[in-house]
Protein backbone atom coordinates (compact mmCIF):
# COMPACT_ATOMS: atom_id res chain seq x y z
CA UNK A 1 0.00 0.00 0.00
CA UNK A 2 1.12 3.47 -0.79
CA UNK A 3 2.47 5.21 2.12
CA UNK A 4 0.82 8.36 3.00
CA UNK A 5 3.61 10.18 3.53
CA UNK A 6 4.57 9.86 -0.03
CA UNK A 7 1.48 11.94 -0.92
CA UNK A 8 0.86 15.44 -0.76
CA UNK A 9 0.98 16.90 3.03
CA UNK A 10 -2.26 18.60 3.82
CA UNK A 11 -0.61 22.16 3.31
CA UNK A 12 0.51 21.41 -0.59
CA UNK A 13 -2.41 19.71 -1.18
CA UNK A 14 -4.41 23.05 -0.27
CA UNK A 15 -2.19 24.88 -2.11
CA UNK A 16 -2.42 22.92 -5.22
CA UNK A 17 -6.08 23.13 -4.82
CA UNK A 18 -6.25 27.01 -4.83
CA UNK A 19 -4.29 27.27 -7.63
CA UNK A 20 -6.64 25.06 -9.31
CA UNK A 21 -9.76 26.70 -8.30
CA UNK A 22 -7.99 30.36 -9.06
CA UNK A 23 -8.18 29.35 -12.59
CA UNK A 24 -4.12 28.75 -12.20
CA UNK A 25 -3.61 27.16 -16.20
CA UNK A 26 -0.75 25.40 -14.86
CA UNK A 27 -2.26 23.62 -11.40
CA UNK A 28 -3.93 20.99 -13.91
CA UNK A 29 -0.01 19.89 -14.84
CA UNK A 30 0.73 19.93 -11.46
CA UNK A 31 -2.02 18.17 -9.44
CA UNK A 32 -1.47 15.27 -12.42
CA UNK A 33 2.20 15.12 -11.95
CA UNK A 34 1.92 14.83 -7.96
CA UNK A 35 -1.17 12.45 -8.29
CA UNK A 36 -0.90 10.38 -11.08
CA UNK A 37 1.64 7.60 -10.50
CA UNK A 38 0.62 7.48 -6.54
CA UNK A 39 -2.99 6.69 -7.79
CA UNK A 40 -1.56 3.99 -9.73
CA UNK A 41 0.49 2.38 -6.70
CA UNK A 42 -2.09 2.50 -4.55
CA UNK A 43 -4.61 0.88 -7.31
CA UNK A 44 -1.79 -1.82 -8.19
CA UNK A 45 -1.37 -2.34 -4.13
CA UNK A 46 -4.83 -2.22 -3.40
CA UNK A 47 -6.31 -4.61 -6.18
CA UNK A 48 -3.28 -6.37 -6.63
CA UNK A 49 -5.26 -9.23 -8.87
CA UNK A 50 -6.12 -6.23 -11.22
CA UNK A 51 -4.52 -5.84 -14.10
CA UNK A 52 -1.57 -2.56 -14.40
CA UNK A 53 -3.51 -1.48 -17.22
CA UNK A 54 -7.07 -1.47 -15.82
CA UNK A 55 -4.96 0.43 -12.56
CA UNK A 56 -4.11 2.87 -14.90
CA UNK A 57 -7.19 3.47 -16.60
CA UNK A 58 -9.14 4.03 -13.16
CA UNK A 59 -6.51 6.77 -12.10
CA UNK A 60 -6.29 8.44 -15.48
CA UNK A 61 -10.30 8.98 -15.24
CA UNK A 62 -10.66 9.84 -11.44
CA UNK A 63 -8.16 12.69 -12.09
CA UNK A 64 -9.01 13.77 -15.48
CA UNK A 65 -12.49 13.80 -13.91
CA UNK A 66 -11.38 15.64 -10.67
CA UNK A 67 -9.35 18.46 -13.34
CA UNK A 68 -12.38 19.08 -15.48
CA UNK A 69 -15.11 19.68 -12.76
CA UNK A 70 -13.08 20.50 -10.03
CA UNK A 71 -16.91 21.98 -8.53
CA UNK A 72 -17.73 18.18 -7.75
CA UNK A 73 -15.37 18.15 -5.32
CA UNK A 74 -16.20 19.05 -1.93
CA UNK A 75 -12.93 20.14 0.47
CA UNK A 76 -15.77 19.93 3.66
CA UNK A 77 -16.61 16.63 3.44
CA UNK A 78 -13.32 14.96 2.50
CA UNK A 79 -9.76 15.68 1.91
CA UNK A 80 -8.72 15.47 -1.32
CA UNK A 81 -6.44 12.23 -1.31
CA UNK A 82 -9.14 10.45 0.20
CA UNK A 83 -12.11 11.82 -2.36
CA UNK A 84 -9.36 10.94 -5.01
CA UNK A 85 -8.64 7.50 -3.76
CA UNK A 86 -12.13 6.58 -3.67
CA UNK A 87 -12.92 7.73 -6.62
CA UNK A 88 -10.20 6.11 -8.61
CA UNK A 89 -11.11 2.54 -6.73
CA UNK A 90 -14.52 3.14 -7.72
CA UNK A 91 -13.19 3.69 -11.53
CA UNK A 92 -11.23 0.53 -11.25
CA UNK A 93 -14.47 -1.12 -10.15
CA UNK A 94 -16.68 -0.02 -12.69
CA UNK A 95 -13.85 -1.27 -15.06
CA UNK A 96 -13.75 -4.41 -13.48
CA UNK A 97 -17.39 -5.09 -13.45
CA UNK A 98 -17.12 -3.60 -17.10
CA UNK A 99 -15.06 -6.70 -18.09
CA UNK A 100 -16.28 -8.86 -15.69
CA UNK A 101 -19.88 -8.65 -17.79
CA UNK A 102 -17.93 -9.92 -21.22
CA UNK A 103 -16.13 -12.58 -19.67
CA UNK A 104 -17.13 -15.78 -18.60
CA UNK A 105 -16.71 -16.25 -14.90
CA UNK A 106 -13.91 -18.72 -13.75
CA UNK A 107 -15.12 -21.27 -11.61
CA UNK A 108 -11.91 -21.93 -9.66
CA UNK A 109 -11.98 -18.25 -8.40
CA UNK A 110 -12.58 -18.50 -4.34
CA UNK A 111 -15.07 -17.15 -3.11
CA UNK A 112 -13.89 -14.93 -0.28
CA UNK A 113 -16.25 -12.78 1.79
CA UNK A 114 -17.14 -9.78 1.22
CA UNK A 115 -16.59 -8.15 4.81
CA UNK A 116 -12.72 -7.17 4.50
CA UNK A 117 -11.94 -5.93 8.18
CA UNK A 118 -10.12 -8.66 8.75
CA UNK A 119 -7.82 -8.23 5.54
CA UNK A 120 -4.51 -7.13 6.09
CA UNK A 121 -3.20 -3.79 3.93
CA UNK A 122 -2.17 -5.64 0.66
CA UNK A 123 -4.17 -8.25 0.20
CA UNK A 124 -6.30 -9.55 -2.56
CA UNK A 125 -9.46 -7.82 -2.26
CA UNK A 126 -13.20 -9.45 -2.62
CA UNK A 127 -13.41 -6.79 -5.16
CA UNK A 128 -11.37 -8.23 -7.58
CA UNK A 129 -13.78 -10.81 -8.23
CA UNK A 130 -15.61 -10.61 -11.69
CA UNK A 131 -18.90 -11.80 -9.68
CA UNK A 132 -17.92 -9.33 -6.89
CA UNK A 133 -17.63 -6.50 -9.19
CA UNK A 134 -21.01 -7.15 -11.00
CA UNK A 135 -22.74 -7.28 -8.08
CA UNK A 136 -21.58 -4.43 -6.29
CA UNK A 137 -22.17 -2.37 -9.70
CA UNK A 138 -25.80 -3.46 -9.65
CA UNK A 139 -26.06 -1.99 -6.03
CA UNK A 140 -28.61 1.11 -5.36
CA UNK A 141 -25.85 4.12 -4.73
CA UNK A 142 -26.79 4.09 -0.67
CA UNK A 143 -26.69 0.22 -1.07
CA UNK A 144 -23.15 1.11 -1.98
CA UNK A 145 -22.58 3.29 0.40
CA UNK A 146 -23.76 0.99 3.07
CA UNK A 147 -21.11 -1.68 1.37
CA UNK A 148 -17.97 1.12 1.77
CA UNK A 149 -18.57 1.28 5.41
CA UNK A 150 -18.90 -2.24 6.36
CA UNK A 151 -15.93 -3.15 4.38
CA UNK A 152 -14.27 -0.07 6.51
CA UNK A 153 -15.84 -2.28 9.57
CA UNK A 154 -18.01 0.66 10.50
CA UNK A 155 -20.01 -0.48 13.37
CA UNK A 156 -21.91 2.74 14.43
CA UNK A 157 -25.76 2.43 13.26
CA UNK A 158 -25.68 5.82 12.63
CA UNK A 159 -23.22 6.35 10.08
CA UNK A 160 -25.07 3.75 8.34
CA UNK A 161 -28.27 5.67 9.16
CA UNK A 162 -27.25 8.75 7.55
CA UNK A 163 -26.16 6.73 3.91
CA UNK A 164 -29.78 5.41 3.68
CA UNK A 165 -30.95 8.65 4.88
CA UNK A 166 -32.92 6.79 7.86
CA UNK A 167 -31.72 9.36 10.64
CA UNK A 168 -35.44 10.62 11.18
CA UNK A 169 -36.29 7.64 12.94
CA UNK A 170 -36.33 6.30 16.08
CA UNK A 171 -33.72 4.45 17.25
CA UNK A 172 -34.87 0.96 17.42
CA UNK A 173 -36.38 1.19 13.70
CA UNK A 174 -32.96 2.80 12.70
CA UNK A 175 -30.85 -0.04 13.91
CA UNK A 176 -33.67 -2.37 12.54
CA UNK A 177 -33.89 -1.02 9.07
CA UNK A 178 -30.34 -0.81 8.77
CA UNK A 179 -29.78 -4.34 10.09
CA UNK A 180 -32.21 -5.52 7.50
CA UNK A 181 -29.97 -3.61 4.43
CA UNK A 182 -26.86 -5.54 5.35
CA UNK A 183 -28.28 -8.44 6.15
CA UNK A 184 -30.00 -7.67 2.31
CA UNK A 185 -26.33 -6.82 0.63
CA UNK A 186 -24.56 -9.81 2.21
CA UNK A 187 -27.23 -12.36 0.74
CA UNK A 188 -26.87 -10.71 -2.36
CA UNK A 189 -22.83 -11.01 -2.36
CA UNK A 190 -23.29 -14.61 -1.04
CA UNK A 191 -25.81 -15.34 -3.56
CA UNK A 192 -23.61 -14.23 -6.43
CA UNK A 193 -20.40 -16.15 -4.79
CA UNK A 194 -22.84 -19.27 -5.24
CA UNK A 195 -23.30 -19.70 -1.74
CA UNK A 196 -26.85 -21.02 -0.77
CA UNK A 197 -27.05 -20.68 2.69
CA UNK B 1 14.40 25.79 -21.60
CA UNK B 2 12.94 23.23 -18.87
CA UNK B 3 13.91 19.49 -20.66
CA UNK B 4 15.79 18.33 -17.50
CA UNK B 5 12.49 19.22 -15.17
CA UNK B 6 10.82 17.18 -17.55
CA UNK B 7 12.54 14.50 -18.07
CA UNK B 8 9.37 12.21 -16.61
CA UNK B 9 7.26 13.12 -19.27
CA UNK B 10 8.86 10.17 -21.23
CA UNK B 11 7.15 7.65 -18.90
CA UNK B 12 4.72 5.94 -21.05
CA UNK B 13 1.85 6.55 -18.64
CA UNK B 14 2.19 10.01 -18.49
CA UNK B 15 1.97 10.51 -22.00
CA UNK B 16 -1.00 8.52 -22.42
CA UNK B 17 -2.85 10.69 -19.68
CA UNK B 18 -1.67 13.83 -21.51
CA UNK B 19 -3.28 12.07 -25.05
CA UNK B 20 -6.57 11.30 -23.37
CA UNK B 21 -6.74 14.81 -21.94
CA UNK B 22 -6.49 15.86 -25.07
CA UNK B 23 -9.92 14.58 -26.27
CA UNK B 24 -11.44 16.69 -23.19
CA UNK B 25 -11.81 20.24 -23.91
CA UNK B 26 -10.94 20.82 -20.33
CA UNK B 27 -7.36 20.63 -20.95
CA UNK B 28 -5.32 22.74 -23.37
CA UNK B 29 -4.37 19.45 -25.23
CA UNK B 30 -7.82 19.39 -26.86
CA UNK B 31 -6.67 22.96 -28.19
CA UNK B 32 -3.63 21.92 -29.54
CA UNK B 33 -4.99 18.61 -30.94
CA UNK B 34 -7.16 20.92 -33.35
CA UNK B 35 -4.51 23.01 -33.86
CA UNK B 36 -1.91 19.83 -34.85
CA UNK B 37 -5.10 18.84 -37.08
CA UNK B 38 -4.97 22.03 -39.06
CA UNK B 39 -1.67 22.26 -39.55
CA UNK B 40 -0.81 18.51 -40.08
CA UNK B 41 1.67 18.08 -37.32
CA UNK B 42 2.75 15.36 -35.03
CA UNK B 43 3.91 15.61 -31.92
CA UNK B 44 7.37 16.31 -32.95
CA UNK B 45 6.47 18.77 -35.34
CA UNK B 46 3.91 20.57 -32.45
CA UNK B 47 7.29 20.64 -30.06
CA UNK B 48 9.27 22.16 -32.82
CA UNK B 49 6.56 24.24 -33.39
CA UNK B 50 6.15 25.57 -29.84
CA UNK B 51 10.03 25.21 -29.48
CA UNK B 52 10.29 22.22 -26.85
CA UNK B 53 11.23 19.28 -26.54
CA UNK B 54 8.63 16.41 -27.00
CA UNK B 55 8.89 15.39 -23.48
CA UNK B 56 7.68 18.70 -22.29
CA UNK B 57 4.39 18.04 -24.51
CA UNK B 58 2.52 15.79 -22.32
CA UNK B 59 2.60 18.32 -19.35
CA UNK B 60 1.52 21.24 -21.26
CA UNK B 61 -1.38 19.05 -22.92
CA UNK B 62 -2.44 18.80 -19.21
CA UNK B 63 -2.65 22.41 -18.55
CA UNK B 64 -5.96 23.88 -18.08
CA UNK B 65 -7.16 25.62 -21.97
CA UNK B 66 -6.38 28.82 -22.72
CA UNK B 67 -9.24 30.93 -22.12
CA UNK B 68 -10.49 33.69 -24.11
CA UNK B 69 -10.81 36.38 -21.43
CA UNK B 70 -7.70 35.71 -19.71
CA UNK B 71 -5.84 34.55 -23.16
CA UNK B 72 -2.69 37.06 -22.44
CA UNK B 73 -1.98 36.12 -18.49
CA UNK B 74 -3.05 32.13 -19.10
CA UNK B 75 -0.80 32.09 -22.31
CA UNK B 76 2.31 33.83 -20.16
CA UNK B 77 2.07 31.54 -17.33
CA UNK B 78 1.77 28.27 -19.42
CA UNK B 79 4.83 29.75 -21.67
CA UNK B 80 6.55 30.63 -18.62
CA UNK B 81 6.66 27.25 -16.82
CA UNK B 82 7.71 25.28 -20.24
CA UNK B 83 9.64 27.27 -21.84
CA UNK B 84 7.54 27.58 -25.33
CA UNK B 85 7.44 30.37 -27.31
CA UNK B 86 4.36 31.88 -26.07
CA UNK B 87 3.84 33.91 -29.46
CA UNK B 88 3.01 30.25 -30.78
CA UNK B 89 1.52 29.10 -27.94
CA UNK B 90 -1.14 31.45 -28.31
CA UNK B 91 -1.50 31.07 -32.15
CA UNK B 92 -1.80 27.40 -31.25
CA UNK B 93 -4.91 27.80 -28.23
CA UNK B 94 -6.73 30.11 -30.35
CA UNK B 95 -10.70 29.36 -29.49
CA UNK B 96 -11.89 26.18 -31.06
CA UNK B 97 -15.80 25.85 -31.39
CA UNK B 98 -16.12 23.23 -28.05
CA UNK B 99 -14.01 25.23 -26.07
CA UNK B 100 -15.44 25.23 -22.85
CA UNK B 101 -15.78 27.95 -20.12
CA UNK B 102 -13.62 27.75 -16.69
CA UNK B 103 -14.50 25.04 -14.15
CA UNK B 104 -17.28 22.84 -15.01
CA UNK B 105 -16.31 21.22 -18.28
CA UNK B 106 -16.98 17.70 -17.91
CA UNK B 107 -18.57 16.71 -21.11
CA UNK B 108 -19.97 13.15 -20.87
CA UNK B 109 -22.07 12.48 -17.79
CA UNK B 110 -21.21 8.94 -16.84
CA UNK B 111 -22.96 5.92 -18.10
CA UNK B 112 -26.43 4.71 -16.33
CA UNK B 113 -25.51 1.74 -13.81
CA UNK B 114 -22.10 3.24 -13.74
CA UNK B 115 -20.04 3.67 -9.94
CA UNK B 116 -20.40 7.27 -8.56
CA UNK B 117 -17.01 7.20 -8.29
CA UNK B 118 -16.95 9.17 -5.13
CA UNK B 119 -17.45 11.72 -7.12
CA UNK B 120 -20.47 13.08 -5.25
CA UNK B 121 -21.90 11.05 -2.61
CA UNK B 122 -24.79 13.40 -1.50
CA UNK B 123 -26.02 13.09 -5.44
CA UNK B 124 -25.99 9.45 -4.75
CA UNK B 125 -28.66 8.78 -2.22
Amino acid sequence: MTNDSEWPDRDEEARLLERLLAGCRTAHEELAVCYLHRLCQFLGAAHPKAREELCHQAADEALLNFLAKPSSYDATKKGLLAYLRMSAECDLLNLLAREARHRPVSLDSVAEPVDRRNRTSGCESPLDDPRVAAEYAALAPNERGVLELMCEGVRDTDEYAEVLGLLHLSAERRRAAVKRTKDRIQKRFARALGDTR
Amino acid sequence: MNDQMFESAADPHMERFAHRASANPAFLGWQLAAFARARGFDDAALAGYLECAPAVLAHVRVCGPIRADHRRADVTEVASKFGLNPVRLAEAAKPVPAEPSAGDTEPDPAPAGAFLAARDRTDAS
